[in-house]
């Protein structure tokens, strides 16, 4: 294999394992209010967490900051509860709502906190990083990408099929993940 | 009926909430190989991080051990590498590389292993068991960059697949 195949899978998998649980818990509660007419906001999210996340690495990589791991491993629920509430608001239910994009940008920067020493150890022997840091952030892209279609799938089968209507659908995943997101926040809480 | 959907679906619902971990990090290290032209040896050196080396010294009778400090450290991980890097010819012969030393901070430390044969190594495979840490961390993924000046190329080696045929 090549140093871009190891980075690009282990991006991916950081994504879609089943370790990775809470990635796709937040990555329903970004896109629970789509189907697949909004494609193309659903890729802008997407691809808006990714550009945060991939930022932070940036970061790790020039070592300009140090974590608390144990604050950061709370923040994270915390941003999937914000973005669970969010799906209960009105305004927060509109698809066509910019404000989106710049919730996964910048809870894409804390989840890439989650990543920092992991990610300082991938790019031993890779002088700039990049050739880490590119491969590894397509992973992750690509990772998010599959787990959102298959929401979407999801989404897809419950309206056509169960005849589930939007309102109901975005309640109930919402409160799933909101409920998921305070329980993770009790066990990572730090002080 | 509609007592027996609530019911099922809580169910769903703690069963989903009890398989959530809130580790992000991954278990991994990183080492690096080469060939030294002249010397014709192979020279290592393995990333892991500290916390991790030391949990897992801890585990195998080295309880409270500091890699960085203590004046045994060395000893200890130099066994520790000699049980879990495993070296081996085409013919499955065992190579046993020398432990060099160690530098790092807390969080994390290089292990520095080269081979110190009589003959230059000049075979065009070498088996490689890369098991350290695996044993304590399951999710444990080790992985060795390769630089040759022509053909760079990277393995990795986890839980199913700890061992790989590198080609020199």
């Amino acid at each position: 294999m090549s140093r871009f195949e190891i980075n690009f899978n282990l991006g991916f998998e950081h994504i879609t394992t089943f370790d990775g649980l809470d990635h796709i818990l937040f990555l329903l509660a970004l896109t629970v209010i789509f189907q697949f007419k909004h494609w193309g906001r659903v890729l802008g999210v997407v691809t808006a967490f990714t550009v945060g996340h991939t930022l932070t690495l940036v970061l790790a990589n020039s070592n300009a900051v140090s974590v608390n791991s144990d604050i950061v491993e709370f923040l994270i629920p915390v941003t999937i509860l914000v973005t669970g509430i969010t799906n209960l608001l009105k305004s927060g239910q509109n698809p066509r709502n910019n404000a989106r994009f710049f919730l996964a940008g910048i809870f894409g920067l804390i989840h890439g906190l989650g990543f920092f020493r992991s990610f300082r150890m991938l790019t031993v022997g890779d002088e700039d990083g990049w050739s880490s840091l590119l491969p590894f952030a397509l992973g992750v892209e690509l990772g998010q990408l599959l787990v959102v279609f298959i929401i979407l799938l999801i989404t897809a089968i419950l309206f056509n099929f169960m005849r589930l209507k939007t309102k109901e659908w975005n309640l109930f995943a919402s409160g799933i993940v909101c409920g998921v997101a305070a329980y993770l926040m009790i066990q990572t809480w730090p002080w | 009926m509609k007592q027996c959907k609530t019911i099922t679906l809580i169910l769903g619902i703690l069963l989903t909430m009890s398989s959530f971990t809130a580790k992000h990090e991954y278990y991994v290290s990183v080492g690096e190989m080469s060939l030294n032209p002249s010397t014709k040896q192979l020279e290592i050196a393995l990333r892991v991080f500290t916390d991790d080396l030391e949990y897992a010294l801890s585990r195998e009778g080295h309880e409270g051990v500091d890699v960085l400090n203590d004046s045994n450290a060395s000893s200890v991980v130099a066994e520790y590498v000699k049980d879990n890097f495993l070296l081996f010819d085409p013919d499955m012969n065992r190579v046993y590389p020398f432990f060099v030393g160690l530098e790092g901070d807390a969080d994390g430390v290089y292990l520095f292993l080269e081979t110190r044969s009589k003959y230059p190594i000049q075979w065009n495979e070498l088996i490689i068991r890369h098991e350290i840490l695996m044993d304590h961390f399951p999710d444990q993924i080790n992985i060795i960059h390769y630089s040759d000046p022509h053909e760079p190329a990277s393995y990795r080696f986890d839980y199913e697949n700890p061992q790989q045929e590198i080609v020199l």
